[in-house]
């Protein structure tokens, strides 16, 4: 059986980015590959959302370059092609008038093109992302209405309603019940199954260690980017974040 | 009384009123639902008090005033734009100073035009009453060019309004749309300058939508409810102003917050 190599869907390369005269992330490179899925760690206020921002394009960096799918990171083509899922709903008022149906369905605006004619494609791609959720259930029930679970859960199937290669999410489960975030990851899982790249920030080490299938870790310069295989030791998590942590072991197939 | 309304509604300028009323109650809450999730509610008040520079411009030149003012709301709205995103002034700096700019502006201005008849509460406080046969085809075109580009943008202002990183990071021209809300938001504000004047404007946009919010429901749900009592308010307040002799700016947002106040309870009993 011949085996082939994964493409690089996303490089870095000596990327610095300073905030008021601050630098926040000082010269690093990475790359991530097809398929990959990586957990991006660190301590608060380490960079970690700033990198996200900054693969995003929301963001510029000052200096160094990104290249995902081959363009800039704000390059229109390269956009369609990228999901996210901000922390706890991004900026969505909890007072917000919308239904999951109608959230879920703004995911799908960007591939609609200037006139907004929604097609037939465009409802299956929505219902599929709302089954794949499993909240076809909760269609017509207003935002203000979910839990925290099944609000992220709607977030998700917004990002997923566009179709990704690439989906970034930003502390997905933080403030979620221990239930919600299994079955949330349990989703990423059969996600990252179906051949979707997932880079997903937290400061919870267990998580990384289980979900991820690699780390990226950072604390204003990249710590350790484990590819094969990333052992991080209880010392450089004690620099991480000025605490105890278990090792983070990843264990990956060769 | 029923006899009464029909007679009264038999008049050419309370056929006027009624036709430009109806058509401020549509654009209104279409445009002031993206305002109030969006929290812009300020905007539309700075736009409002800016469109009183536009006004007093008009009248001064001796040109209409609704395009007087919808072109000088549009220029500041882009400038505002500009400046925040360019970041030459904080955000809570840039409102300030074009609400307040504005209205010293309009001052200024009815000052100099004072010798040309100028009834300046029409402008300040309203009085559909008042609309020209000119003013009434002005405002129904700019009203159907208003809902026309927020009926093609619809899903877009929708998707920003969720969240804007989001729709940024997806491929949404965020920047562009907002320069669209904000443009479509200076021609509501103009088109409005008649029925309730300067100062009450904004809550033609808000009160609306906030009433139809209370009772929790989808968003085009909330923007339907927000579109029915808005146009009941203007057509209840019109004939109330008319046959009680009241001021038919103020009436029309007293019954608007009448609206509101029946809407809370209504969706307190449904959720009990």
């Amino acid at each position: 059986m011949r085996i082939t190599k994964a493409s690089t869907i996303i490089e870095a390369k000596h990327l610095t980015f300073t905030r008021n005269d601050e630098e926040v992330l000082h010269d690093f490179s990475f790359a991530i590959h097809e398929g990959d899925y990586v957990g991006v760690i660190g301590p608060n206020g380490g960079g970690k959302t700033t990198l996200l921002r900054l693969l995003l394009g929301l963001e510029k960096p000052t200096s160094g370059g990104i290249k995902i799918l081959g363009g800039s990171p704000i390059k229109w083509t390269v956009r369609q092609q990228i999901g996210y899922v901000a922390q706890r709903g991004g900026s969505l008022d909890n007072q917000f008038p919308a239904t999951v149906e109608e959230v879920v369905k703004a995911g799908r605006t960007p591939r609609l093109g200037w006139l907004g004619v929604w097609r037939k494609t465009d409802t299956c791609a929505v219902d599929k992302a709302m089954k794949e959720m499993n909240i076809e259930k909760l269609r017509e029930r207003p935002m203000s209405r979910l839990s925290g679970g099944e609000r992220q859960k709607v977030m998700l199937a917004r990002a997923m309603a566009a179709e990704p290669k690439i989906l970034f999410l930003d502390e997905p489960v933080d403030g979620l019940d221990p239930q919600s975030r299994e079955d949330f990851y349990k989703l990423l899982r059969s996600i990252n199954k179906r051949g979707v790249t997932i880079i997903f920030v937290s400061h919870d080490v267990h998580a990384i260690s289980r979900e991820a299938g690699s780390a990226l870790c950072l604390k204003h310069q990249l710590v350790c980017h484990g590819n094969k295989s990333c052992h991080i030791q209880g010392t450089q998590l004690r620099d991480l974040f000025h605490e105890t942590h278990e090792n983070l072991v990843h264990h990956h197939a060769t | 009384m029923l006899n009464s309304i029909i007679e009264v509604l038999s008049l050419g300028f309370m056929q006027r009123a009624l036709v430009v009323g109806l058509m401020v109650g549509l654009v209104a809450p279409t445009i002031g639902i993206f305002f109030v999730v969006r929290r812009y509610s300020s905007l539309a008040d700075t736009l409002a008090h800016i469109s009183l520079a536009g006004v007093a411009a008009s009248l001064l030149l001796g040109v209409a005033a609704i395009p007087a003012a919808l072109v000088v709301s549009v220029a500041s709205v882009l400038g505002m734009e500009q400046l925040r995103e360019k970041k030459i002034l904080a955000a809570d700096t840039i409102t300030p100073l074009f609400l307040f700019g504005g209205l010293a502006t309009g001052v200024v201005l009815l000052g100099l035009a004072h010798g040309h008849n100028v009834n300046i509460l029409n402008y300040l406080f309203g009085n559909i009453l008042t609309v020209t046969s000119a003013d009434a085809v002005n405002i129904i075109i700019i009203g159907s060019v208003t809902l026309l580009i927020t009926c093609l943008c619809w899903r877009q202002l929708f998707a920003i309004s969720l969240d804007e990183d989001t729709a940024r990071a997806a491929g949404l021209p965020v920047g562009l749309l907002n320069r669209v809300l904000a443009v479509l938001g200076a021609a509501t504000i103009a088109i409005a300058l008649n029925v309730v004047g300067v100062l009450l404007i904004g809550a033609l946009m808000v009160i609306p939508v906030l009433a139809a919010m209370q009772f929790k429901v989808g968003f085009t749900r909330t923007w339907l409810m927000a579109v029915v009592i808005s146009l009941l308010s203007v057509k209840i307040g019109l004939l109330a102003s008319y046959f009680l002799d009241l001021a038919s700016g103020g009436t029309i947002v007293l019954v608007n917050i009448g609206f509101f106040l029946l809407s809370t309870l209504c969706a307190k009993i449904v959720k009990n």
